[in-house]
């Protein structure tokens, strides 16, 4: 294995750098701040990769403290050979990994190939790259070396058949963190914990023994108390059953009284209906007959009061008698009265009509002299309405035409002197004030007299109306007069009195004219009608009586006139005869020796009707007491034949006889009820209870014992009452305790499995101790077997290097280097730095001796000798050319010293 | 006349060691059906009575479930007689929580009690025995030779007197003594065996197997007895709802999981187990130590099938020491070492080597 060359694009602060590398020891020596260490590390990373990538230090994390300084392609390539074979290795870094790229060829082929993957520094050297920092890579300072997995691996593993020398490290710690994990010794450790478990549990379960004795205990006591609950129990059944016993005795000896009551009363009954019958010689009556006799009683009581009150008195039967001989057959019955009442009635309208109609001397003459006066003719009686009405309002207006006129007159004037005054406006105003004042006057005084004389009646009402009416309207005038006098500059308005005063004054004038008219023909109307039937009157004031007079002759010479025509025209008189005829006819036939006048025919026939009336009430009364008679005589008969069929005499009052038969009858009735009820009461007392068994039943207890029995099963009861609170307080508890049991035998079910589990555990960890002790020590005597190569090579190059023999320096199985100084073996960080770089790169080498027997690689040298004095400086070049023959080497120097002379082989 | 022998239901079993608490709470449950399915079954058989020869309940403590199941299951069949004798595991919470005794519950106490049926020809006599009465209890007990006499007890059998052993009973001493069966329980798999010339002894087992320590058929006893022969029958019968089944596979000579794998499917096609059994597969067998074997992977493969099942590996190692001879590395300086160990078994010594070789691996320790 060797390198070729390399070329770096930008790498730090190498930039476009190229080298070849030949066989042997390929010296640099360039001053300080070249580049070496980059160069060397740049070799590294290409194999490995960058370091700390993580850091956030710049120097510690190798990405970016080599990050190109003027920028460019970060990365480079680098040649070698491996196995006969060149390889041309492409790297290029980004600013993270995934950004890198990575490139293989073949150099001869320039074919990329896979012969080694990105990890090819672990692939070429089968080392990590700790351990290639520890061997094959010598950097400057870091001389010092010491024994890796795979340093051991590459030293053990000379056949390559496995690499579990590599994993060593890895077993021995995951059983160290195992055995920690489960360490019984430390707090965190499961074992520690499920032995701290199991003691707490096991305190559990041995304190649960108590629960366990503690049940026990109260089940015992619950078992007591059970047992007496039962001795209790049985005793009360034994005592309820007593109890029944008594009191089903009690029940039956009630139910005995029961039955004799039943027995009794039937017995009672029975006897009673006995009697009932006893009453009844022949046999007990249907009721429906009694019935009937009790009606056909209570019917011959009826027809003897009948009897009683239809009996006649001896005038009675006088009477009867003598109106029986005064009719004989004929009674006139009561038609034959009423016809002849009416013809006497007739009579006597008749006979006032005659009378009524007949004129007296009197009314004669007095027709007559009507007949006189009305021999022109008689008025009719509508022309008297007429006739007065006319007059009576002639002397009215007659009346009020005065007053009229004086107004008008007034009025007249009042009109005249207004005209005349043709004046201011001031004088025409006084003037009318001046009328109107006189107006006001007038007017108060009409008003007045209308209202004296309407009040009065003095006057005929109308003409006190019309008077009032006027005054009114003649002050009204007045007042307006006044108003308008008083008022002043308006103009138009001092025309309109005068214009109201002309039109009224002329109505006025008209009305006067029109009453004067009427005045006199009405007058000279009346006149005349009174002269032509003759009457004669005096004074205008008793014209009126005149006419009043003059209609009552009239209605008298009506009335009298119509009285004469009737008298003479009637045949009254004939009927009056012919009526007076028939009832005088029938008169005679009842009262023959009598002179019948026609005064006497009311008397008469009024005593012929109440006879006659008299006769059929006696005739009546006579037919009802024999009707009556006859009917107590049947019922007499037959309820004495009744009384008979009962073998019963016939008592004198019948009617309480039957009374008292039916009340016997109904409380025999009564008393068969009553007693087919308590037959019946018995029998079903018979059909639901065992009559001889209730009879034969005799009491097995004292019933005098039921109070000492009902005592004590008090007296149980309330004990039971407490056992049930005490075994109810009993059972909760055992529950509980139960419970607390059951959760004990929970918990030693877990520390069953938990201690089960433990042993297991406990193996486990006995297993895992025993096999990472045996695994140390396969290991070591593994590593021990290659320690003498390895110590052979330091010995050798330790003796080339200081020129000294290297026997006090000691390499164990581990290869770990100790240094035997005064009598101890001593760490080499306890030595100088020179001599602790001497004995690094001799261990190194020896490493690398040991671990690349057949191919060797090559091997990185960074200055490691600066700490080396000028004698081991020698040595230390000796070296480097003694180890050059067998392996190529890279050696990086800032020193001429401490290069490698040409001459120096 | 017919009557059931049970025994051991230990109903309210939390059955927690092997499943998990939902498939605990399930098969808790179904211990309760199968008492029920069994109460069924006698009604359907015309059974006149049943004798529970005891550990009736797991615990001290009765859930109120199961508590009212038994309560129900006895009020509500008055048709048969329920012989309950108390086991070492019942308590006295049941009886304590019954307000009123059921009157076809007949119950039996610290000194022998006896039942009859079939107009006394039957007699059914039992003990309940504790540290007290175990020694002394058995001259005590008087059968009527002309009937058919049933015994019932609890505890495990025994041809000696143990010193302090409440549960043993004595069988010396139950021999020749008119005994025409006697019921048993305590022991959790049917047996019946003969106990002298005239009798037989039988435990029923319990109704459903809870652990893997009762494997097989479980079930109960119906005896068919002629009153006037004083001839029976017995016949057992299976009532449990699953059955657990322990198979022992061996995987001698695999070296990989996968291997290990067609030898269980071989050997479960062969068995042909239900699969709504409870199994536990034991792997058998010399294997190499450094056999690829992944228990849990196996468990996940073929869990699935059944409604439980658990691996035991109960393989030995085979080293080959004679290959490690030559091998000058790590591995081979281990194994050497180990095999010259002399404070070390030889199973020790192959578990080291599995445990280094494994480690060595990158494997964690089985």
């Amino acid at each position: 294995m060797r390198l070729l060359g390399c070329h770096i694009e930008n790498f730090g602060k190498l930039k476009d750098f190229t080298l070849s590398f030949e066989d042997g020891c390929n010296v640099v020596c360039r001053e300080n701040g070249w580049g070496k260490s980059t160069l060397a590390a740049f070799i590294k990373v290409m194999l490995y990769g960058f370091e700390e990538e993580k850091a956030r230090d710049d120097l510690k994390n190798e990405r970016k403290r080599y990050r190109p300084w003027q920028g460019g392609v970060y990365g480079g390539r680098l040649e070698f050979e491996a196995a006969g074979e060149r390889y041309v290795l492409t790297r290029t870094f980004g600013t993270k990994e995934k950004e890198d790229s990575f490139s293989l060829r073949k150099k001869d082929t320039n074919l990329e190939c896979r012969d080694f993957s990105q990890a090819v520094g672990e692939e070429l050297f089968s080392l990590d790259r700790a351990s290639f920092c520890r061997t094959v890579f010598v950097s400057q300072n870091d001389c010092e070396t010491a024994s890796t997995d795979a340093i051991n691996a590459k030293i053990g593993n000379l056949t390559d058949a496995t690499d579990d020398m590599n994993h060593y490290e890895d077993v021995n710690q995951r059983f160290l963190s195992l055995l920690n994990q489960m360490s019984p010794a430390r707090k965190t450790g499961s074992l520690y914990k499920s032995r701290d478990e199991i003691s707490r549990l096991e305190e559990k379960v041995r304190a649960g023994r108590s629960v366990d004795q503690a049940i026990e205990k109260l089940s015992e006591s619950l078992h007591e108390k059970r047992r007496e609950q039962n001795a209790l129990k049985e005793e009360q059944a034994l005592l309820t059953k007593k109890q029944q016993a008594i009191a089903a005795y009690k029940d039956i000896q009630v139910k005995r009284e029961q039955y004799k009551s039943l027995c009794q009363e039937f017995q009672e009954r029975k006897e009673q209906a006995g009697a009932q019958r006893a009453y009844f010689p022949a046999g007990v009556p249907e009721k429906r007959r009694l019935e009937e006799a009790a009606a056909r009683s209570t019917r011959l009581s009826a027809a003897k009061e009948t009897v009683q009150i239809y009996d006649m008195s001896e005038e009675e039967i006088r009477r009867e008698s003598y109106l029986s001989e005064l009719f004989g057959e004929d009674c006139p019955d009561q038609e034959t009265l009423k016809l002849q009442e009416e013809r006497l009635d007739s009579m006597q309208e008749l006979r006032v009509m005659l009378a009524g109609n007949r004129l007296s001397q009197e009314e004669r003459e007095r027709l007559d002299d009507c007949r006189s006066r009305f021999a022109q003719g008689v008025p009719e009686l509508w022309e008297f309405e007429r006739v007065i009405s006319d007059w009576n309002e002639c002397v009215e207006r007659r009346n009020v035409l005065a007053q009229k006129k004086l107004t008008y007159e007034a009025l007249q004037q009042i009109s005249r002197a207004g005209s005349t005054r043709e004046g201011s406006r001031r004088g025409r105003g006084t003037g009318r004030k001046a009328i109107g004042s006189v107006c006001l006057a007038v007017g108060l005084l009409l008003l007045a007299y209308g209202v004296f004389h309407a009040l009065a009646g003095k006057n005929p009402p109308a003409l006190a109306a019309i008077t009032a009416a006027a005054g009114f309207a003649v002050l009204l005038m007045g007042g307006a007069l006044f108003l308008r006098g008083r008022g002043t500059g308006v103009k138009d308005v001092s025309r309109d009195p005068e214009a109201a005063g002309d039109g009224s004054l002329e109505q006025m004038g008209r009305q006067i004219a029109e009453d004067e008219a009427f005045i006199e023909r009405a007058g000279s109307e009346t006149k005349r009608f009174l002269e032509r039937y003759g009457t004669a009157w005096e004074r205008e004031s008793e014209i009126l009586d005149c006419l009043y007079g003059l209609k009552a002759a009239v209605r008298e010479y009506i009335t009298l006139a119509k009285r004469e025509e009737a008298s003479a025209q009637s045949r009254q008189e004939e009927q009056y005869r012919e009526l007076a005829g028939e009832v005088k006819a029938f008169l005679e036939k009842y009262f023959p020796e009598e002179e019948l006048d026609e005064s006497a025919f009311g008397s008469k026939l009024a005593w012929l009707k109440e006879a006659a009336g008299e006769y059929a009430a006696l005739k009546k009364k006579r037919g009802n007491l024999s009707s009556a008679r006859e009917t107590c005589r049947q019922l007499n008969e037959w309820l004495e034949a009744f009384l008979g069929e009962l073998s019963m005499t016939p008592e004198p009052d019948l009617q309480a006889q039957l009374m008292g038969i039916r009340s016997h009858l109904q409380s025999f009735e009564d008393s068969l009820r009553e007693l087919k009820a308590a037959e019946e009461r018995k029998e079903a007392f018979e059909a639901a209870e065992d009559i001889e068994e209730l009879l034969r039943y005799e009491p097995a207890e004292n019933t005098q014992a039921l109070q000492e029995v009902t005592g004590r099963l008090e007296e149980i009861a309330g004990r039971l009452e407490q056992l049930c609170e005490y075994m109810a307080d009993d059972s909760r508890r055992l529950d509980e305790l139960r419970a607390e049991s059951d959760q004990t035998a929970e918990e030693a079910e877990r520390l069953s499995a938990l201690q089960e589990s433990y042993e297991r555990d406990c193996r486990k960890y006995e297993l895992i101790k025993t096999t990472r002790d045996y695994l140390e020590r396969a290991k070591i005597s593994l590593t021990a077997r290659y320690t003498e190569p390895v110590r052979t090579g330091l010995v050798k190059y330790y003796g080339v290097l200081a020129g000294e023999d290297a026997g006090r320096i000691l390499v164990d199985a581990n290869a770990g280097v100790t240094v035997d100084e005064l009598g101890m073996q001593r760490q080499p960080r306890f030595f100088s730095a020179g001599y602790r770089d001497m004995i690094g790169v001799c261990m190194r080498m020896a490493l690398v001796d040991a671990m690349y027997r057949e191919e060797k690689p090559f091997v990185i040298f960074d200055d490691p000798f600066a700490s080396l004095d000028g004698s081991k400086l020698e040595g230390a070049l000796k070296l480097l050319r003694q180890f050059g023959r067998e392996y190529q080497i890279l050696y990086f120097t800032c020193h001429e010293s401490r290069a490698l002379r040409p001459d120096f082989t | 006349m017919k009557i059931i022998h049970c025994a051991d239901l230990h109903l309210d079993s939390k059955m927690t060691s092997n499943l998990t608490k939902e498939k605990a709470r399930e098969r808790k449950a179904e211990l309760l059906n199968t008492f029920d399915r069994m109460l069924r079954y006698a009604v359907r058989n015309q059974v006149e009575a049943i004798i529970i020869a005891g550990d009736l309940f797991d615990t001290k403590t009765v859930s109120a479930s199961a508590r009212n199941a038994v309560r129900d299951g006895i009020v509500n069949h008055p048709g048969i007689q329920f012989f309950y004798l108390k086991g070492n595991h019942d308590a006295e919470s049941f009886l304590d929580s019954l307000e009123e005794m059921p009157d076809n519950l007949k119950l039996f106490g610290e000194a022998w009690t006896t039942y009859t049926l079939a107009d006394g020809r039957i007699a059914v006599t039992g003990v309940e025995l504790n540290r007290e009465n175990a020694g002394s209890i058995w001259t005590d007990l008087t059968l009527d030779r002309d009937r058919f006499n049933i015994v019932v007890l609890h505890g495990q059998e025994s041809e000696s007197e143990p010193s302090d052993g409440a549960e043993y009973i004595n069988m010396r001493k139950l021999k020749n003594r008119g005994i025409d069966y006697l019921a048993l329980g305590h022991v959790h798999a049917y047996r019946l065996e003969q106990l002298d010339g005239r009798g037989k002894y039988c435990y029923p087992g319990c109704l459903e197997g809870r652990g893997f320590d009762e494997c097989g058929r479980h079930g109960f006893v119906l005896l068919d007895i002629d009153p006037g022969t004083g001839l029976f029958g017995q016949e057992f019968v299976e009532a449990a709802c699953r059955t657990l089944y322990t198979l022992a596979v061996d995987v001698a000579g695999c070296m990989t999981t996968y291997e290990i794998s067609e030898r269980i499917r071989a050997c479960l096609d062969r068995a042909a187990i239900p699969h709504d059994s409870l199994l536990k597969l034991v792997l058998t067998g010399e294997v190499d130590v450094e056999c690829e074997k992944n228990s849990e992977y196996l468990v996940k493969k073929f869990e699935p099938e059944y409604y439980f099942l658990k691996i035991s590996d109960e393989t030995t190692l085979k080293v080959d020491y004679g290959a490690f001879a030559l091998d000058e590395s790590l591995k081979g300086e281990f194994i050497r070492l180990v095999e010259g160990a002399g404070e070390l078994e030889p199973q020790q010594k192959a578990d080291v080597i599995r445990c280094g070789l494994r480690a060595l691996a990158g494997e964690e320790p089985d």
